[in-house]
């Protein structure tokens, strides 16, 4: 298996245990960076986009849920991997509702531990691709005109030409044109990518006009 | 013939009749034909003498000539005499001449007929006269001589009396005849009979007479109007309705005046009509007469436009029109009356049979209200005789009304209708005769109610009567109270030595009973109880009569009227219950010695009697005991349960149930309560006994605490018969080897069997257990998936008191895992295996802490510190391994590693000594320990659960501190319990305020460990902290604390609570100091 690029951060209370498994997840060619406090991780400075987390439960200052909420609460949207010592139910449900990827429980063998980090840092990639996506997508809605952007929530909301051209009081010729304009701006090859980028970019359809 | 000889031309003027009067000169054309035809009659030549005979004979030739022209000319007249009487008999007319001079009569047969007079008698005047009524007698001579002197002609009318006396009137006229000497010589004329004309006459006068009469009477005016001339003619009636003058000519523009306004159009368009095409009216209309009167009249028209006018008459109806509109409203009032009247009405008409007896009846009408009252239609009675309606009288009440019907005086009664099944009110009279009339309503309600007023009446004093009770009636509105003879015999006074006032009941009442007393009474006047009181009442000898009163209000509306109330002497009854008391007393003693609650209630509740041990056991007192209701026993949440079985006793006779008795302090004590269904002076109770059942619970409970460790435990447990059949298997086994306990209860453990372990190895271990002894062992077995695994067992017999095996216990672990692990890691193998052996030895405590419940507890830190050592060893083997793998490895690392690995399993190592010491099972082994270092390792080992709670622990240990003489397991013990409790004090704390203090000290000889919480503090009564089953927890078992005191207590030191001056709770436990330190 391919070892995803992206940084591991790791955070446990106890030294040896950071110690361990920085080792572990190095030796398996991971990048790797460990802290024992949830105030030393915090203080560590930005994230890198592609990472993971991989979290004790129980810690003396701030609990490892209570850190995941923290951290979502910011924006900061890492996947995280519990660890427990003594995981239950309850707790599990929990971490996974909050956006946990994996809860695992101590000792963790090897390999499970490493199929989660890899599946984590694929999730972290996958997301920054999208979110590069989306930021290229939403440079491109900037360059439309007006008048483009019009026909756009119209185009998305299932319109023909026809009615499209009553709605803005013009003629059908000129929205076609519009149309391949806005589609070639947008990169979009095929009415389901517009609309696929619409909903993305949050362009809200043109409500259809009752007859 | 002979008359016409004799009357000669020349007496042919002589009257033979009656002279005329003249009336109108008029001259007859018949009378002048026949004066004419008779004049040349008259002038006949006479013959002549012989002498002279030619002259003679010429002469006589002549005559003869002569004679017979006169004969022709004489046979002429007589034709003409002849035709003209048979004219005038033909016309009814008689013809007659006077002579004036011999007063004779000539006469034609008509008259003679018209007198009946015989044809030969001739007829003078005198004669003819006589023939006249007398009346008219002189008038028709003094019309004769009239006519005869004045020569003209005359006409008279009068009366002829016939032979047989009838009259007949005639007229009769006639003229004068000159003769020669120019002098009147007869009278002629004509008669005729008028009896018909005259008798005609008389009639049209009659009618008109009659018309004019009844014009009156009927109030009819006639009237004409010329259409074109406007001419109105109006008869004398019509002046009359009009109030006009006779005199007066109306006018056209008063035809349509006299009309009243509002009838003038309809009169004009009627007229109109009438006018232009001809067609009759007939209306009602309003006129205004003369006088300024308005009246109804009825007016028909008629036109007849062939004589351009129309004709008709009014009839006065205005009186009509009143009596009819009065008769009509009449009519309808009492119509409205009879249909309206809230009693029913019928009216019945009585046959009678041809001697005149009533034998029936029919109704004949009857109003809604009968419909109302009865239920019956109206529709279908009407017309109907007695046999055929639908309600009957008895015969003789039937009777009764018909002798109404003919005249008796009317009947008034209340009867109950056998028909109808109703009480009815009924009046009887005769609105005609020959009718009854049944004016009713039903009164079958108030009936009733006076029939149940009466028979409640009857049946209350009947009640007073037997009970010999005094009763006493109090008048709220006149404040009087009546006291009945019975209430004053019982206290020895006379009917008239109580004043009937309150007064001389609070008066004779006991002193110390008048509060309670008039508390009842203010209480069932604010109508919150009934007035039920035993009270003592002053007997006139002086002594105290006991007296059971009763009272119920009466309410009239919302207003309190009167209390009414009974006494009853309870002297009997108090005298009957002292002497039961006596007999009592055995029973008493017996129920006294009974070892629980005997208890006995009523129906609803109240506890009336019951053992000492029930006040001793509940710490209430006889008052408070007495009437306690059953519910206030039990907490809420038992209530519905005790409901059910309270009333299940009364239903289905006994009961049995366990619930928790709540004692005056407050206390919880589970019972065990039997209850019975007695009957006792009639009405049933329910009798019991209560047994404290705390002890049974206390094991109950520790019994499922053991199994519940057992079943929650992470290793496997089966349990066998002696057969080798599975009676138990925990959860733990059901997870791992895939069987249900249902599958497995009751078959073998060979289920399991793969195969790979030797029938040797089988008889080996039943050869072991059946000896009474414990076996270890390996098994190689098979999961319900087919998966193999590894799993190590201890198997132990179980046996009872007397040391016989009743069940073997397998303790099994699965070790796939640490079988597959042995190869990878020396080290590691050699802290599994004795992991795993710690954790037999653990089991093995279990089966015998059965009063230490620390393990559930504890399963999560135990983990956490096992589990955070061996999650150390596992990674960092694995990196070690990876390392190995690389090229070329970094073997600095890999030393590092194991370096790591070894002080991880050297932790792994204290924590597993620990946990041994603390579960190590055995007698309490006094030895010398340091107090600072069993605070330590609890801290230690609690760690992480702390860590879980929010909780951080503040140690302030003492350095340097004598040791103690204590078993160290024990002691852990106390200390987890009180960690734990303070922790749990604090669960409701804010997270920074959760800080445990630990805190020892040297104090007078002795060690001193406190533990003190943040937490909500201590209950009042410190003391039952350590009573068994005390918690306030909602979860806890009550028994952490009571075990602590036990542990202390056997290390003669003392453990004890207090709240702390600030916040929370402090634990307390002292220990004496060890005597020497060299003594084991």
């Amino acid at each position: 298996m391919r070892t995803p690029t992206g940084i591991v951060y790791l955070l446990d209370d106890e030294p040896e245990m950071v110690k361990a498994l920085t080792r572990l997840l190095r030796a398996k060619g991971f990048a790797v960076r460990g802290f024992t406090s949830v105030r030393a991780f915090l203080e560590g400075g930005p994230l890198q986009d592609t990472a993971c987390l991989v979290l004790d439960v129980a810690m003396p200052e701030l609990n490892g849920l209570e850190l995941q909420q923290r951290l979502t609460h910011q924006g900061i949207l890492i996947p995280v991997i519990f660890l427990t010592g003594h995981g239950d139910i309850p707790m599990s449900v929990r971490a996974m509702k909050a956006g946990a990827l994996d809860f695992l429980t101590k000792p963790v063998e090897a390999a499970k531990l490493v199929k989660a980090v890899c599946s984590a840092l694929q999730t972290a990639e996958n997301q920054r691709q999208r979110n590069a996506e989306t930021a290229a997508w939403a440079a491109r809605l900037a360059t439309l005109t007006s008048r483009e952007r019009e026909v756009m929530e119209h185009v998305v909301s299932g319109q023909l030409n026809k009615q499209i051209a009553a709605a803005l009081g013009t003629g059908e010729q000129n929205i076609k044109l519009h149309r391949v304009h806005l589609m070639k701006k947008l990169g979009a090859g095929s009415l389901a990518e517009l609309v696929r980028i619409a909903d993305r970019l949050g362009v809200e359809a043109s409500p259809t006009p009752k007859f | 013939m002979k008359e016409v000889h004799a009357s000669s031309p020349h007496s042919c003027g002589s009257g033979q009749k009656a002279r005329k009067r003249l009336k109108a000169p008029r001259p007859s054309s018949a009378e002048d034909g026949c004066q004419s035809g008779f004049l040349p009659l008259a002038q006949g030549p006479q013959s002549q003498p012989t002498a002279l005979e030619r002259c003679v004979r010429e002469r006589t030739a002549e005559l003869q000539q002569t004679n017979a022209r006169l004969q022709r000319e004489i046979e002429k007249l007589r034709e003409s005499e002849e035709r003209l009487n048979l004219a005038a008999d033909a016309a009814g007319v008689g013809l007659w001449s006077l002579n004036l001079g011999t007063g004779c009569f000539w006469l034609t047969g008509k008259t003679r007929e018209l007198f009946s007079l015989p044809a030969d008698e001739a007829l003078t005047l005198e004669r003819f006269l006589a023939l006249i009524h007398p009346e008219d007698r002189e008038l028709v001579r003094e019309t004769i001589l009239t006519v005869a002197r004045s020569r003209q002609e005359g006409q008279v009318e009068y009366r002829a009396v016939q032979p047989d006396g009838s009259l007949r009137w005639m007229l009769s006229r006639g003229r004068v005849r000159c003769g020669t000497a120019a002098q009147p010589d007869c009278l002629m004329g004509v008669t005729l009979d008028i009896t018909e004309r005259k008798q005609r006459a008389e009639a049209l006068e009659r009618i008109r007479w009659l018309h004019a009469e009844t014009e009156k009477i009927g109030k009819v005016g006639g009237w004409t109007f010329d259409i074109d001339t406007g001419q109105q003619t109006w008869t004398e009636e019509t002046y009359r309705i009009h109030e006009q003058d006779l005199s007066h000519q109306p006018t056209v523009e008063e035809g349509f005046n006299f009309y009243a306004p509002d009838s003038r159009p309809v009169f004009q368009r009627v007229v109109r009509r009438a006018i232009e095409q001809g067609e009759p009216y007939d209306v009602e209309l309003e006129i205004i007469t003369a006088k300024g009167n308005r009246r109804t009249v009825h007016a028909i028209g008629k036109p007849d436009l062939e004589h351009r006018r129309v004709y008709g008459f009014f009839q006065d109806i205005s009186e009509a029109k009143r009596a009819s509109e009065a008769l009509r409203q009449s009519e309808e009032h009492y119509r409205l009356l009879f249909e309206k009247m809230h009693s029913g009405i019928i009216v019945l008409e009585v046959i009678l049979d041809p001697a005149g007896n009533a034998v029936d009846h029919r109704l004949v009408q009857a109003n809604t209200e009968f419909e109302a009252q009865t239920g019956l239609r109206r529709s279908e009675e009407l017309g109907k005789t007695s046999a055929e309606l639908s309600f009957q009288w008895p015969d003789d009440v039937r009777k009764q009304y018909y002798q109404v019907a003919l005249g008796a005086p009317a009947i008034h009664w209340e009867r109950f209708n056998e028909s109808l099944q109703r009480f009815f009110d009924v009046r009887v009279f005769s609105p005609h005769p020959g009718q009854f009339a049944v004016l009713f309503h039903d009164i079958s309600a108030r009936k009733q109610a006076e029939e149940a007023l009466r028979s409640s009446e009857e049946r209350l004093d009947l009640a007073f009567r037997g009970a010999q009770d005094g009763v006493w009636d109090w008048n709220m509105e006149t404040d009087e109270v009546f006291y009945s003879l019975p209430w004053k015999t019982m206290l020895g006074y006379d009917e008239s030595e109580i004043e009937p006032h309150i007064r001389a009941w609070k008066r004779l009442l006991h002193p110390d009973d008048l509060p309670r007393a008039i508390q009842a009474v203010n209480d069932v006047l604010a109508g919150t109880r009934d007035y039920v009181i035993e009270c003592r009442m002053r007997h006139k000898d002086g002594h105290y009569v006991d007296v059971l009163s009763r009272g119920f209000p009466v309410r009239r509306g919302d207003r309190l009227v009167r209390l009414v109330g009974t006494h009853f002497d309870l002297t009997e009854r108090k005298l009957a219950e002292q002497a039961n008391r006596n007999a009592d007393a055995f029973m008493v003693a017996v129920f006294n010695s009974i070892p629980g609650l005997l208890y006995l209630y009523t129906e609803d509740g109240r506890l009336v009697r019951w053992n000492r041990q029930h006040e001793e056991m509940t710490g209430y007192t006889p008052e408070e005991l007495l009437n306690f209701p059953i519910q206030d026993w039990f907490a809420p949440e038992e209530q519905a349960k005790l409901s059910k079985e309270f009333s299940k006793v009364f239903t289905e006779g006994q009961t049995m149930v366990e619930m928790n008795l709540r004692l005056k302090n407050g206390e919880r004590v589970p019972y065990s309560f039997t209850g019975t269904k007695v009957m006792i002076d009639g009405k049933p109770h329910l009798v019991g006994i209560g047994i404290d059942i705390s002890k049974r619970r206390l094991e109950e409970e520790q019994v499922r605490q053991l199994s519940q460790a057992v079943e929650q435990s992470p290793v496997l447990v089966v349990i066998t018969d002696t057969e080798g059949k599975i009676t138990y298997v925990n959860r733990k086994f059901a997870e791992l080897t895939g069987y249900d306990s249902s599958e497995v209860i009751g078959q073998n453990p060979r289920l399991l069997k793969s195969g790979e372990n030797s029938p040797a190895f089988y008889r080996d271990l039943w050869a072991t257990i059946v000896l009474g002894r414990t076996w270890h062992g390996e098994f190689h077995n098979r999961k319900k998936n087919g998966e193999l695994y590894w799993e190590r067992a201890v198997i132990a017999p179980v046996m009872d008191q007397t040391g016989k095996i009743t069940h073997f216990v397998a303790i099994k672990e699965d070790i796939t895992e640490h079988k597959r692990d042995e190869e990878e890691l020396r080290a590691s193998q050699a802290l599994q295996r004795q992991a795993e052996l710690e954790v037999v030895e653990l089991r093995n405590n279990l089966l015998h802490m059965a009063r230490v419940n620390t393990l559930g507890t504890l399963s999560g830190s135990l983990a956490h510190e096992l589990n955070q050592p061996l999650g150390i060893i596992l990674c960092n083997a694995e990196a070690a391994q990876s390392l190995l793998a690389q090229q070329p490895p970094d073997l600095a690392e890999v030393l590092d590693i194991l370096k790591d690995i070894v002080a991880a399993d050297q932790r792994a190592g204290e924590v597993i000594e620990r946990l041994r010491s603390l579960l190590k099972q055995g007698r309490i082994s006094l030895q010398q320990l340091s107090v600072n270092e069993v605070v330590n390792d609890m801290l230690r080992l609690l760690h992480t659960d702390l860590i879980a709670r929010g909780v951080s622990a503040l140690p302030e240990l003492v350095p340097d501190l004598p040791l103690v003489a204590g078993d160290r397991v024990q002691l852990q013990q106390v200390l987890l319990n009180l960690i734990l409790n303070a922790a749990e004090a604090m669960a409701g704390n804010a997270p920074g305020a959760r800080r445990l203090h630990i805190q020892t000290i040297f104090r007078e000889g002795r060690v001193c460990v406190s533990v003190r919480d943040e937490g909500k503090g201590l209950p009042r009564n410190l003391e039952r902290l350590f009573q068994p089953f005390y918690t306030t927890k909602s979860q806890g078992l009550g028994m952490g604390l009571a075990i602590c005191r036990s542990i202390i207590d056997a290390h003669h030191g003392r453990l004890w609570a207090e709240p702390h001056p600030e916040v929370g709770a402090v634990f307390r436990f002292e220990l004496p100091v060890a005597d020497s330190p060299d003594q084991p």
